[in-house]
C-alpha cells in the first residue's frame, strides 16, 4: 500500500516518487498547495475506496500521516 | 529612505509591522496558506503595500475597539479557509453546493454573531492575501474612479465594509446608503467606515434588498459584491437593482462560478451563465474580469467548468455606445 501512496503523491504533485519520503509535505514539495492537496485526497479516496473525514483531510499534511491514516481506516474495515 | 530602480521609495514597498504581524501569524499556523500568500506577496507593487499597510494599520485598532484580538482575526481567516476546503471537497464529491437555500444560510451564518463575525474578518484580510480578491478590489477602485456625477450611492451587502470605504473616499459629495440583512455585518461595516473615513457618513439599513424601498429616489451607482451567489433567485435582485438605478446609472457586481462556501446557495455553472443572467436582467456589461481560482501551471483554465471569481461594471440604459 505504501508504494501505491508514494506513486499517487508523486503523480499528483508531478515529482518523482523516489524523491519522496514520510516527511514529504507542503513544506518540502514545492507543488503541494491546497488545490493539489484536494486532488491528492480525492485520488486516494478513489484508489483505496475510502471516504476521509473533514478532519483527516486537513490533518494529512505529510506522507507519513497519509500512510498512518489509511492504515487506520483500512484496518478498521 | 532609498529609491529602487522602478522609482518606488523602498519605505513605501515594505509591509508595515501590523501587516507583518498578521501575515506571520498565518504563516506560523498554516504551511499551505504560507505557500500561497508568500507567492502572491512577493510580486506586489508599491500601491499594493500602501493599501495593505493602511488596511492592517486601521483594522487592528478597530478590532481592538470591538474587543477582538489579532490572533482571533487570523484564526477567523484560517477557519474560513478550512471551511472552504471542506466545502470544496463536498462539492467535488457531489457537484453541488451543500447549502440548500438562502433561508438556511441566513439562520446558520448571517444571524450567528460568532460565525458571521469570524467570516467577515476572514474575508476582509483575504482581500490582501488572495490574488483574486485583491485583483477584484483593485478593479473596483479603478472602474469606480472613472465615474463622475455620483450623487446617490447604494451598497447592497457591504460585508466587511472595505468596498464601501473606497466609495466613501471617491465620491465625497454623494449621499450614501447601505443595506445588509446581517446585523453583525452592519456592525463591522459601521466600525470600518468610521475608522477609515471618519469625516464621511453612510446610512445603514438592516434589511433584505428585496424589501428595500427608496420611494422615488434612484441611485447613480449601486455596488453589490459577493451577494448574488448567496441568493435563491439572483435574477430577481438584479431586476430590483436595475429598477433602483437612474437612467444611465451603473451597477458594480462581483460573484463567482463553481465556488462552494458555507453560505453559497446559487450555483453559477460558468462565466457565461453569469453573463446571461446579467443580460436577462436588462443590464449591459461595460467592463469585466474573470479570474480562475486555480489555473493550470501554464495559466490555462476552463471558464465553463473551473472555479472562477467574476467582477463587472454594468449599465442600466440602452444607449450604452453613446454613453461610453
Amino acid at each position: 500500500m505504501e508504494e501505491k501512496i508514494y506513486q499517487i503523491v508523486g503523480r499528483i504533485m508531478r515529482v518523482n516518487a523516489d524523491t519522496l519520503d514520510k516527511d514529504s509535505s507542503p513544506d518540502t514539495v514545492a507543488s503541494w498547495d491546497s488545490a493539489k492537496h484536494m486532488d491528492l485526497m480525492m485520488s486516494l479516496e478513489q484508489e483505496f475506496g475510502v471516504e476521509f473525514s473533514e478532519e483527516q483531510i486537513i490533518e494529512m499534511m505529510n506522507v507519513g500521516l497519509i500512510i498512518e491514516t489509511l492504515n487506520e481506516i483500512l484496518g478498521k474495515k | 529612505m532609498s529609491i529602487d530602480p522602478s522609482g518606488n521609495s523602498r519605505a513605501d514597498i515594505e509591509a508595515s509591522d501590523r501587516f507583518c504581524f498578521l501575515r506571520d501569524l498565518v504563516y506560523a499556523k498554516s504551511p499551505l496558506q504560507k505557500k500561497m500568500i508568500s507567492s502572491f506577496l512577493s510580486g506586489r507593487d508599491a500601491l499594493f503595500w500602501q493599501r495593505a499597510n493602511m488596511f492592517a494599520d486601521t483594522l487592528l485598532p478597530v478590532a481592538e475597539q470591538l474587543g477582538i484580538e489579532p490572533s482571533y482575526i487570523v484564526d477567523s481567516y484560517l477557519k474560513m479557509c478550512h471551511d472552504m476546503l471542506v466545502e470544496q471537497i463536498k462539492y467535488r464529491r457531489t457537484g453541488r453546493y451543500s447549502r440548500e437555500s438562502a433561508a438556511e444560510a441566513y439562520s446558520e451564518v448571517y444571524q450567528s454573531k460568532k460565525v458571521m463575525e469570524a467570516y467577515m474578518l476572514g474575508l476582509a484580510i483575504s482581500q490582501f492575501f488572495w490574488p483574486n480578491h485583491y485583483a477584484m478590489y483593485d478593479f473596483f477602485i479603478s472602474e469606480s474612479g472613472k465615474l463622475g456625477g455620483v450623487n446617490k450611492y447604494l451598497e447592497v451587502g457591504p460585508g466587511h465594509g472595505l468596498y464601501l470605504v473606497e466609495s466613501l473616499k471617491l465620491f465625497g459629495h454623494a449621499s450614501f446608503f447601505a443595506v445588509d440583512l446581517s446585523p453583525i455585518s452592519i456592525q463591522l461595516a459601521v466600525a470600518m467606515t468610521k475608522a477609515f473615513v471618519p469625516d464621511r457618513s453612510c446610512r445603514f439599513l438592516e434589511k433584505n434588498v428585496n424589501t428595500f424601498d427608496s420611494g422615488k429616489d434612484r441611485f447613480d451607482y449601486i455596488v453589490m459584491c459577493e451577494v448574488l451567489e448567496h441568493l435563491d433567485c439572483p435574477l430577481l435582485v438584479l431586476d430590483k437593482l436595475r429598477s433602483l438605478l437612474t437612467d444611465g446609472g451603473r451597477l458594480f457586481i462581483t460573484t463567482c462560478s463553481n465556488c462552494p462556501a458555507i453560505d453559497h446557495v446559487y450555483h453559477f455553472k460558468s462565466v457565461d451563465h453569469i453573463r446571461q443572467m446579467i443580460r436577462n436582467a436588462g443590464l449591459q456589461i461595460i467592463s469585466e474580469i474573470a479570474l480562475p481560482v486555480q489555473p493550470d501551471s501554464d495559466g490555462s483554465w476552463n471558464p465553463e467548468a473551473d472555479e472562477c471569481n467574476y467582477a463587472a461594471m454594468l449599465y442600466s440604459g440602452n444607449d450604452i455606445h453613446d454613453r461610453l
